[in-house]
């Protein structure tokens, strides 16, 4: 029960928190994609900006993750 | 190395079937889903060619850019697998590198939307101006809502790691978030199929 009162503002305060990491990364990207898109690059840069986050985001995590493989029980 | 206690789903309530209660509860949802966005779909497809004023599917989709989405979307269920993979093995550090990438990416897929839904504003597509701006807008729009709570339900996830040690029902409760975010991952691709490339190549 004491568990369950410690984590109460943690289940507020988390989503909220999430919501505005949403806010500021998916948003600020919207933006991004718009800027891009009035530039010469026109969707090409969209496109590649796109294709960084395909491939970069899970070579990032995977190199990291390697990392801390070793580490399992 | 922190300490994580997963003992399996042992602890966890079982139903008759032999499922935890918690598991039955995300099918059930789940399959709720499946009517909800069934219904959305067949809505677009009932009044699909029906627009009496532009602009339509073929003027606004740009299906390269949408592909590419469309690609971050799968690439965050993948990176969710290996979230899962790493939580079922114990290892709390690599779990909390994948779910964090699984967020980020669907941060990604909602920027897409963001931009897309700005662009179509641009060239005059709202939900007010016609049949195919009202059923694609509510249809994409709510699978848009639907990515918004997996990636706080993601970060929630990724947020207490850091505050509790891990039990059996955590793991859990990863196993239902890698549902509902495969669920929202697989609608995308009928959506993306029907209301994208199909709107294309039929021209309506």
């Amino acid at each position: 029960m004491d568990n369950r009162k410690t984590f109460i503002p943690l289940s507020i305060l988390l989503p909220l928190l999430s919501a505005l990491f949403i806010v500021i990364v998916g948003g600020g990207l919207g933006v991004i994609f718009m800027i891009l898109y009035s530039t010469y690059l026109h969707e090409w840069g969209v496109i590649m900006l796109g294709m960084v986050f395909v491939v970069g985001v899970p070579v990032v995590a995977a190199i990291i993750a390697k990392k801390y493989e070793k580490d399992v029980n | 190395m922190e300490q994580v206690h997963l003992k399996g789903h042992e602890s966890e309530h079982e139903t008759s079937l032999g499922i935890p209660h918690r598991k039955l509860l995300i099918w059930v949802f789940l399959a709720s889903e499946c009517m909800f966005f069934g219904s959305l779909i067949a809505t677009y497809l009932v009044y699909q060619g029906k627009s009496l004023v532009g602009p339509y599917p073929h003027d606004v989709f740009s299906i390269p850019i949408t592909s590419v989405s469309t690609f971050v979307l799968l690439v965050s269920s993948m990176s969710m697998v290996l979230a899962y993979s790493a939580i079922s093995r114990g290892n709390i550090k690599v779990f909390r590198i994948w779910i964090l990438s699984t967020a980020i990416l669907g941060a990604c897929f909602i920027g897409f939307q963001v931009f897309e839904f700005r662009e179509f504003a641009v060239e005059g597509l709202t939900p007010r101006t016609n049949l195919f701006g009202t059923t694609f807008f509510t249809l994409t729009g709510f699978h848009g809502a639907h990515v918004t709570v997996g990636v706080i339900w993601l970060l929630s996830i990724f947020g207490f790691s850091f505050f509790k040690k891990f039990t059996s029902a955590d793991s859990l409760s990863v196993d239902l978030v890698a549902l509902y975010w495969h669920f929202v991952d697989v609608v995308w691709i009928v959506i993306f199929t029907v209301v994208y490339l199909i709107g294309v190549v039929e021209g309506g």
